[in-house]
């Protein structure tokens, strides 16, 4: 191949990716750079920004709505994550053997998640209303107290995080039944013959091959999940008392409620600095674990 | 071939200059019964003015303040948007209206209910023409009082006229009648904000300081208000709902008294409920002050002002505004005096029942950042509710919320 020829792909690569790099500069880049500046000013959107320097950081870790706000989201984190995790494992499990009816099992599991946020939260507001809801009325039959979910300061988090188990846990149960069909049915046939119980299978075979696919699905939930909005919007409206508000609505109400765009643009820069940590993260064990393989 | 599409292409360009009509964009929020309205009202006023045709555009609910800002800054709002009255001073405030002393009709401004056309002023200068207000007023089922007996001696419902009256009856029905709960309300801008406000004042309670040209809070008289929500709580008439259990508490007879807004009147007459409405109760001595906010015309900033287009745009507003007749029939009262007493708007359901009610309302005080600050009174109520702050302590964060967004 000549040096011409090489010139010449390299050119095409970049005329190939032109159409999407545009995009990209316009809409993503060019946006971000301006949001990132936009730390530094305060700005009410229709008057000229303001140059402040750090003053909206140092607001932002004095501000106990923003602190309690950034506890709330992590404690939805902790909510969901483990759940979602063990969950959608244990039920791909389930939908890989070879029960009856696992195609049932597969889109029971799936179909939740493909509603979208609003049908979702106002049928599960509508299940936990304490006067016409049917938990109230199961809980009444066995004798239980009946809570008020999306009231009670103790419970409206935990309520919130059920929903969005049900809802998302369809997304890391698609990953989980294609880890699992990735792995060689020779390795359960060669522990059978050892005399391997199916919960020593389980442990020693099945959790560890499917190490790459716990790593996508832990990063990837903790980074949905910091971005929980909708469902605290919309089921409780942040309450009660301001008990279930989280930074996404927090941001939201800075900047298009009370017009502290600035202030706003701050905040998530923060998150989005967690988030990157997270990112990081992932892409670290990923890489670690796909070496571990190639040995 | 050329030449005839020349010839039509001229006729109708000179046809466009000979019939000048001047377009006005108008955005709503409405939908339902009052976007059928609004629309319905927008397709008269084009055919009684033929100079100007006013092309509606629907906004989302949620989304129209967001939106409406976004506009104003690209330089392309609509001509005309809906706008609560609380929102005026955070728009007026940031440049983003124009003023409209020098093309709004004298006799129009005399004839407005004055709490509300005070309200669509900011720094004396006049920024809305207000269409309605829609205040928070007290419903009642007339079946369940009547089960519980407390009926008068011919036999109709008693309507309690004083806070101590409705606990007293609540209670009793309650207990006869073995309800969860005789009052419903919904728990975060129905009692937090607006509940506060109906008792603050009739409390005496202002919000605006004539002495500094402020807003202030009067301690005092905040904490006995959050006292009296804590009190209807604690007593288990009421309980913590959001705002569509209150609802369908009250329509299936589960409930005897609600507090709400007038635009529930757009549904409950249509309802198989055998209910009235009236205002809130009032403390004895004072009048039944309750809160309201009220539905207004506005011209968007425009980077350039078209005089033609604002005098066209303020004669549809008032048009509206005169014709409220017909658009109280969603619920909400007129706000001109001439609308509220024409039989129009009295022959209405139940009308005469609350119609009154115009008289003793109490909007947002003037104030930027009101939005921020209601907000902050939803939570503290809630929180008071829950027993977390003690009365007096609510008091004091309300009163820092005010002086921190003040300061900002």
């Amino acid at each position: 191949m000549t040096v011409y020829n090489k010139r010449k792909h390299t050119l095409l690569a970049y005329m190939f990716f032109l159409p999407f790099g545009i995009l990209l500069v316009v809409f993503k880049l060019i946006p971000f750079v301006n949001s990132v500046r936009m730390v530094f000013y305060k700005w009410d959107v229709l008057g000229t920004p303001q140059f402040i320097g750090l003053a909206n950081f140092t607001r932002m870790f004095s501000d106990r709505v923003f602190l309690t706000s950034l506890w709330h989201t992590f404690y939805f984190v902790i909510l969901t994550v483990p759940p979602i995790l063990i969950l959608s494992f244990l039920i791909a499990v389930l939908a890989n053997s070879k029960i009856y009816g696992k195609g049932f099992v597969r889109s029971a599991f799936y179909l939740p998640y493909t509603l979208t946020i609003s049908v979702v939260c106002l049928t599960w507001a509508l299940l936990y209303n304490p006067y016409f809801g049917m938990i109230s009325k199961v809980t009444k039959f066995f004798g239980l107290k009946t809570i008020n979910w999306l009231v009670d300061p103790l419970w409206a988090m935990p309520a919130v995080s059920i929903t969005t188990v049900w809802w998302t846990m369809g997304f890391s149960i698609v990953l989980y039944i294609a880890g699992l069909q990735q792995i060689p049915s020779s390795y359960y046939e060669a522990a059978e013959l050892d005399g391997a119980s199916s919960f020593k299978k389980m442990i020693f075979i099945t959790i560890p091959l499917l190490k790459r696919v716990h790593i996508l699905v832990i990063v990837t939930q903790i980074i949905a999940s910091l971005q929980i909005f909708g469902q605290v919007y919309i089921m409780t409206a942040g309450g009660p008392a301001g008990k279930t508000r989280t930074v996404m609505q927090y941001i939201y109400e800075q900047g298009f409620r009370y017009f502290r765009m600035g202030y706003a643009q701050s905040m998530a820069f923060i998150m989005f600095l967690i988030m990157l940590v997270f990112a990081y993260l992932q892409l670290r064990l990923m890489i670690s674990s796909s070496k571990e393989e190639l040995i | 071939m050329r030449k005839a599409l020349l010839v039509i292409c001229i006729a109708a360009l000179l046809s466009a200059i000979v019939s000048a009509k001047t377009t006005i964009t108008v955005w709503t929020f409405f939908s339902g019964g009052e976007g059928f309205i609004v629309t319905d009202l927008i397709k008269k006023f084009n055919a009684e003015n033929p100079d100007i045709e006013v092309v509606e555009q629907i906004v989302e609910w949620g989304e129209l303040y967001n939106k409406l800002t976004t506009a104003v800054v690209a330089g392309d709002p609509p001509d005309v948007s809906v706008m609560h009255l609380a929102m005026i001073p955070d728009f007026a405030s940031r440049g983003a209206l124009t003023p409209i002393d020098a093309y709004a009709s004298k006799d129009i401004l005399s004839d407005y209910v004055p709490e509300i056309i005070s309200k669509a002023h900011y720094n004396n200068k006049l920024y809305a023409i207000p269409i309605d207000t829609h205040p928070l007023v007290m419903y009642y089922n007339k079946k369940l009082l009547k089960k519980a007996g407390l009926v008068d001696q011919n036999g109709e419902a008693l309507i309690p006229k004083t806070w101590d009256e409705l606990i007293k009856y609540a209670k009793t029905a309650k207990e006869k009648l073995g309800l969860e709960v005789s009052i419903t309300a919904e728990n975060g801008p129905m009692v937090g904000e607006r509940l506060f406000m109906a008792y603050y004042t009739q409390l005496g309670g202002e919000f605006y300081d004539a002495k500094t040209n402020s807003i202030k809070l009067d301690l005092e008289k905040a904490k006995k208000t959050y006292e009296f929500i804590k009190g209807l709580y604690d007593s288990g008439i009421i309980k913590s709902m959001d705002y569509n259990t209150a609802e369908s508490l009250f329509q299936n007879d589960q409930s005897v008294f609600h507090l709400n807004g007038v635009w529930a009147m757009a549904v409950y007459p249509t309802l198989n409920l055998e209910f009235g409405v009236t205002s809130v109760p009032a403390l004895e001595g004072s009048k039944p002050y309750t809160w309201a906010d009220s539905h207004t015309w506005v011209l968007p900033k425009h980077p350039k002002d078209d005089p033609n287009k604002i005098k066209a745009a303020v004669k549809f507003i008032e048009w509206f505004a005169r014709n409220a007749a017909e658009w109280a029939k969603a619920g909400h009262l007129p706000v001109l005096n001439s609308v509220l007493k024409s039989d129009a708007f009295l022959s209405l359901p139940m009308r005469k029942d609350y119609a009154q009610v115009a008289n003793f309302v109490v909007p947002a005080p003037s104030m930027k950042g009101w939005v921020e600050i209601r907000q902050k009174m939803w939570e503290i109520s809630q929180s008071v509710i829950l027993g977390e702050t003690s009365a007096e302590q609510a008091a004091k964060q309300l009163q820092q919320a005010i002086k921190d967004v003040l300061a900002d």
